[in-house]
């Protein structure tokens, strides 16, 4: 019984804190729309920052607190959602959310740059560790104090959204941001406002937790999925019914570790550790089943969404000439390129490829996935299992594997759109690192992979092996573009556009969300078999979260609709292994190694990208397409004939020829906007 | 028997009955009309009929076969079509490629190749100067005609058209109620809801009229013109001057 009581006050004490970050990222959500995914970052980077106050430079802790929560913290979530949230104004979902991790990933690359992670730190409970009886068990103060401040933050946040003017405009915003408007409140204040509160109580909350959890740069982030479990139990709308499921979510944990029996002794003699997995697996495995349990809104007309992003028709020359390109390149280039470099330049195409597995999914499908670097994780340990002594059969069965899982999980996840598809498939791809990939059942640490051998074709140079990648990539990439060109690349796109009238014409939304889930993991699940087969290597630890952000990140960045968008991710993220080497070893700037210097911003590279999203919801590769039109444009001397396959969205005709000559669409727009059809304009045109 | 019908079906959002024990049917081959005034409940209705929303009592039926139960694709696969009030193009693809995707998805029955489906509807509604544009770029006026040629490629034997005219100037209606007549004559069934009442009572063999989620009267055009219940819902209940 004591242990019972001592479990559910640990339990609490961890509700506590959940409640605390959960309801900062409730308030953020519900006023501007955007899902904070960087909030565990910040709340890490504010728990940094009061060390450094008080145990780096002696201040007292209530005054490091002080600046922290009322200064610093809401002071950067003012300025995020002014410079880069502000920016995500009629973007698509997938850059709404994107641009957030992005800012996570941003912050959890800088942390380690500031505060060395070799170094070792240590918060002491703020609010000490005098005891005191508790229905005969012992609590700590600091324990005490944080289900106190939970208790202050739940009733503070009622009065303040329910009693302050403040409050009830940032309420309103929810309902409607124009009405708002015209009722002379300001959205804008009201979003900047909970963006603020939002980060002070994220600070709040990594602050209190950080003597249980450690300060640990990765571990206090991701503490913010315990978080996002709590949130969804609420809609991530309601904050008394997320105070619930914070006080849910902590308990399980505190029971889980007090009262899970041990892994049965048949499993653990097979490699399996269940106890154990799913104890750490406890947030993600709640997060998945409140995801599919919570009623959600059903299919609805929303009219024309009229985004900043381009639909891209991908032209089959273009591609074909840009594939021959790729292949020459890296036959020419393989020659020359030393071996630990070139290792590298084929890890270009195994990203690319597993970032090619989002251009159906996401840039045609309008579907998000967080998980594809598990579906490559899997396919890692498929080619590892049945490839062999080079048996081409572990690439099919990697293929395989992949699209079977990418399947069974998009099953339940077939219902959910949005943010709350991302947030199921971050669950998957948490529980995976946590739980699968971890057993000595399944990676075992690591396995050795053998590169396949088709027939007398030998590809067990290194050089050999890089162009094959090199032709995988471009046939899968060929495919690609194929599909975007066929029935179902169209449907895809429709899908996309108005899930509302596919299902009203008679579209099976469910057969195509499956359909394209299963072929996306297959393309990522061959990559992860590149990758490993590539290394010789399958472990866990290239398949992790870490890895996974960077992916997403360069992917949408490169430009999720495009192929190149794809390869332009890939090698950017494998040139990071390579561009430092080309600096000489123990060159020195301002008494920094300029080689690890440079090493280490360009970490924070896929975040800056990620976060310049905001501004142009494109990508790189599409930026780079229209520069190269143009060029081509000005040499052929717009003789109008090869016209780009491209279509743009229309632009507000307030921006039109302001300071630079209009183009087709700005005509175009104008004429949508004087209702002129082609008809009126030929007439016109005949006339004169 | 009537093609679709529609019977005591009732709708709650939370607190609020938006339609409540509703019965109406339409004929194939005849205009049917679905008159109300604003937050009457019609396109509630129309997203019954669909299986956007589910009802919380009473049956749907469609050619005799309750289909209450079914999803709205598979609805959509036994000749139910729809548009929407608030335009639902696919607004990243071109105007032919809207048709395309539509008459692309497979269904039981031989149907005519996609191509002459196709071709046959932007003949009908008359969508050759535009049919290359990208369908957010286009006028109000031609967006109602994409998302009806588009119902049309999948070959509807009912069609549920929402508001049809709104956001269209006097001549595009009258062209837009020429063209749902003569699609009637060819042996469509159409039920319009519609603001404009000129259009519905030149097009409509029959109207219904929705008040506060309940249908308050059905007959003729003529005979809901006269209608005292029909007047005070759209005019108001007349006050006593005072002596």
């Amino acid at each position: 019984m004591t242990e019972l009581v001592e479990f559910t006050v640990l339990g609490l004490v961890l509700a506590s804190v959940y409640a605390v970050a959960a309801s900062g990222l409730v308030v953020t959500y519900t006023t501007s729309g955007i899902f904070n995914f960087a909030h565990g970052a910040i709340g890490m980077m504010s728990t940094f920052l009061f060390w450094q106050f008080t145990v780096g430079w002696d201040m007292h802790w209530a005054l490091a607190m002080f600046i922290i929560l009322v200064g610093i913290a809401p002071a950067f979530g003012w300025i995020v959602d002014r410079v880069i949230m502000r920016g995500l104004a009629n973007t698509s979902e997938v850059t709404r959310i994107v641009v957030p991790i992005g800012l996570l990933f941003a912050l959890l690359s800088l942390a380690p740059l500031i505060w060395r992670p070799t170094e070792n730190r240590l918060v002491p409970p703020i609010f000490g560790r005098q005891l005191y009886d508790v229905l005969g068990i012992n609590v700590t103060r600091h324990q005490l104090v944080v289900v106190a401040i939970a208790v202050v933050v739940a009733l503070g946040l009622r009065f303040l959204l329910f009693k302050t003017r403040s409050g009830v405009a940032m309420r309103a915003v929810v309902d409607s941001r124009e009405l708002t408007q015209l009722n002379g409140a300001s959205p804008g204040r009201s979003s900047a406002l909970s963006w603020a509160l939002g980060s002070s109580l994220a600070a709040l909350a990594g602050i209190l937790i950080a003597d249980q959890v450690g300060l640990e740069v990765l571990a206090l982030t991701l503490l913010v999925i315990n978080a996002y479990a709590a949130a969804v139990v609420g809609r991530l709308t309601s904050l008394p019914l997320t105070f619930l499921g914070a006080g849910i979510l902590g308990l399980a944990q505190s029971y889980a570790v007090g009262f899970m029996p041990d892994t049965p002794a048949w499993l653990a003699e097979r490699g399996i550790e269940a106890s154990g997995a799913l104890r750490t697996a406890i947030p993600v495995v709640m997060l998945f089943i409140v995801l599919l349990l919570v009623p959600h809104a059903p299919l609805r007309g929303g009219g024309i969404q009229r985004s900043r992003e381009a639909a891209v028709r991908p032209d089959l020359r273009g591609s074909l000439i840009g594939f021959a390109v790729v292949i020459g390149v890296t036959v020419v280039l393989s020659g020359m390129l030393t071996e630990a470099n070139l290792v590298a330049w084929g890890k270009g195409f195994a990203f690319a490829l597993i970032m090619l597995s989002l251009v159906p999914l996401t840039g045609y499908g309008g579907q998000i996935s967080l998980a594809q670097l598990s579906f490559a994780g899997i396919g890692a340990w498929a080619v590892a299992t049945w490839g062999t002594n080079g048996s081409p059969l572990g690439l099919v069965a990697a293929i395989v594997a992949a699209a079977a899982v990418g399947a069974v999980i998009a099953l339940p996840a077939l219902r959910l759109r949005g943010i709350y598809l991302a947030l199921a498939t971050l669950a998957f791809a948490v529980f995976m690192e946590r739980a699968v990939f971890t057993q000595q059942a399944v990676f075992g640490g690591s396995k050795p992979v053998s590169r396949p051998q088709f027939g007398p074709l030998e590809l067990t140079s290194n050089r050999a092996f890089v162009i094959f990648m090199a032709v995988a990539f471009c046939a899968v990439g060929m495919g690609v573009v194929l599909l975007r060109r066929s029935r179902f690349g169209r449907r895809l796109q429709a899908m996309k556009d108005s899930p509302a009238a596919c299902a009203t014409l008679g579209m099976s939304l469910t057969t195509t969300k499956l359909m394209v889930f299963a072929l996306s993991a297959a393309i990522a699940g061959l990559g992860g078999a590149l990758l490993a087969s590539l290394q010789r290597l399958a472990s866990p630890a290239n398949f992790d979260l870490l890895h996974a952000l960077p992916i997403l990140l360069l992917a949408v960045a490169g430009g999720v609709a495009l192929v190149s968008g794809s390869l332009f991710g890939g090698f950017m993220l494998a040139s990071f292994a390579i561009v430092p080497g080309w600096i000489p070893e123990g060159w020195e700037i301002a008494g920094f190694n300029a080689r690890n210097s440079f090493s280490n911003l360009l970490l924070l590279l896929p975040a800056v990208l990620g976060v310049s999203l905001a501004h142009n919801p494109n990508g790189a590769a599409h930026e780079i397409g229209q520069q190269v039109r143009g060029v081509l444009a000005r040499v052929r001397g717009a003789t109008g004939e090869d016209e780009p396959d491209m279509v743009l969205p229309p632009r507000n005709v307030e921006t039109l020829g302001v300071d630079r000559p209009l183009r087709d669409e700005d005509i175009a727009a104008v004429d949508t906007l004087l209702g002129l059809d082609e008809e009126v304009i030929g007439a016109a045109a005949r006339s004169r | 028997m009537p093609l679709l019908e529609v019977a005591d079906v009732s709708v709650r959002f939370g607190g609020h009955m938006a339609v409540e024990a509703a019965t109406l049917s339409a004929d194939a081959g005849s205009v049917t009309g679905l008159i109300g005034p604003n937050g009457a409940g019609k396109t509630t209705l129309f997203n019954v009929i669909c299986g956007l929303v589910s009802p919380v009592h009473g049956r749907v039926r469609f050619d005799g076969d309750d289909i209450t139960g079914t999803s709205t694709h598979q609805r959509a696969r036994r000749g139910l079509a729809r548009t929407f009030q608030r335009l639902e193009l696919f607004g990243s693809l071109t105007v032919l490629e809207n048709l395309q995707v539509a008459a692309e998805i497979p269904r039981r029955e031989r149907r005519a190749p996609v191509a002459t489906r196709v071709d046959a509807a932007v003949e009908q509604c008359g969508l050759g100067p535009f049919l290359h544009r990208r369908a957010d770029v286009i006028t109000t006026g031609q967006a109602r005609l994409v998302e009806l040629a588009r119902a049309l490629v999948t070959e509807p034997r009912m069609l549920l058209a929402d508001e049809p005219a709104s956001g269209l100037d006097s001549s595009e209606t009258e062209h837009f109620g020429d063209l749902l007549a003569r699609l009637a004559a060819d042996g469509l069934g159409v039920l319009l809801v519609e603001h404009d009442v000129s259009l519905v009572m030149k097009v409509c063999s029959r109207i219904s009229v929705l008040d506060y989620g309940k249908v308050i009267a059905t007959g003729t055009p003529a005979e809901v013109r006269a209608d005292q219940r029909v007047v005070q819902a759209y005019l108001g209940v007349p006050v006593e001057a005072p002596t």
